[in-house]
């Protein structure tokens, strides 16, 4: 039986998606100008975010070796399960719990140390996906951003006055990656971590449309005596 | 002559012929800064990298060979992971763009049977 009205909503999901992007994007601009205004190299807060991308990233490949590169960071939805104990009739109300990739590259490329020897590349990119990581998990794990900056406080109290729909985001685990042996070698270094990014969400489905086969109408009231009457009309 | 002395003869001949064949000058940097010019095959293509997340970055990969005779003496010739010490480099210049670039050596292959050994590069910030 077809739906009588158009699907022409935003589901949480993709709010979610959406929000951690812009988290990380937002928290990143923060970060950069706090570190300019605090007179350090707001290069070392920067990142680069991509959100639900799969092709090759070539960010790395043409960039001279002097230039300095962000680690890049990049946000996928992997899986969602629902939560039988708290979702109601299946396609109505269901509560998911999701799961983010997060994954964050770091580039390392040689280099003379003045001090004495030099600097490796794998040594270097391992440093720089563990400094985009620190990035990652502080902005996501901070309070601010609890509900992903989407909680709706009462102005009165500036306590949250609806339940989000969209909850208990957190960094449930974090695994990091280096090449396989053939693809060790190259023109620069990289290391990778996956962070996963779990959040709690709830999905409403369209319900059937309600026909209304007649209108009951009822009025309660108490005569002077004490007798309750229900006056009705039915159309 | 054998044939393994012939094939020796052949591919120093073939890595060093900058005139008639696919050989390029090079330069070859020791860890003390000393350069010995050279000629061999330079290879520069892209490359893609998987981290092991199944995303890929690209990347390229880099390498020169070159005759194991005309190797300067002295310390062996190796892809150095000790931080503390300098390390082997290599230049030369891109014959697509003219422009000079620098390399580490991080990897060696060396191929007894037919005198020549592979460096594998990275790229290498400054000079």
């Amino acid at each position: 039986m077809p739906l009588q009205s158009l699907i022409d909503k935003i589901d949480s999901f993709e709010f979610v998606r959406d929000q951690i992007a812009a988290v990380l994007v937002t928290e990143r601009e923060n970060q950069m100008d706090l570190a300019a205004r605090a007179g350090k190299d707001s290069f070392f807060w920067g990142l680069k975010v991509y959100s639900e991308r799969d092709k090759a990233y070539e960010d790395w490949l043409n960039v001279g070796n002097d230039h300095r590169q962000e680690p890049i960071v990049s946000t996928i939805m992997k899986a969602a399960v629902r939560d039988p104990s708290v979702s109601t009739v299946p396609g109505v109300k269901n509560v998911y719990d999701g799961t983010w990739w997060i994954d964050v590259y770091g580039r390392g490329i040689a280099s003379d140390n003045p001090a004495g020897g030099h600097v490796t590349s794998d040594a270097m990119a391992h440093t720089e996906c563990h400094r985009g990581v620190r990035l990652v998990r502080n902005i996501l794990a901070a309070g601010p951003n609890r509900f992903l900056g989407a909680v709706i406080l009462d102005p009165a109290t500036g306590k949250p006055v609806e339940q989000p729909i969209w909850a208990h985001p957190n960094i449930e685990r974090w695994e990091f990656f280096g090449p396989e042996v053939e693809g060790r070698g190259g023109s620069f270094s990289v290391w990778g971590c996956r962070l996963e990014f779990a959040v709690r969400f709830t999905e409403f489905s369209p319900e059937y449309e309600p026909v209304i086969l007649e209108e009951l109408g009822v009025t309660v009231r108490r005569t002077e005596d004490g007798v309750v009457l229900m006056d009705t009309t039915v159309t | 002559m054998s044939l393994r002395d012939l094939a020796l003869l052949d591919v120093g001949h073939i890595l060093r012929d900058s005139v008639g064949g696919a050989g390029q000058a090079l330069t070859l940097i020791s860890p003390e800064g000393v350069e010995t010019p050279l000629t061999g095959f330079t290879g520069d293509i892209s490359r893609a990298f998987d981290p092991g997340t199944g995303m890929v970055v690209k990347g390229r990969t880099v390498h020169v060979t070159i005759p194991i005779a005309d190797l300067p003496a002295g310390d062996r010739l190796e892809g150095e992971t000790n931080d503390s010490r300098k390390a082997w480099r290599v230049k030369f210049t891109s014959v697509t763009t003219g422009v000079e670039s620098y390399f580490k050596v991080y990897e060696t292959d060396p191929d007894d049977s037919l005198g020549c050994i592979n460096l594998m590069l990275e790229v290498w910030r400054g000079c």
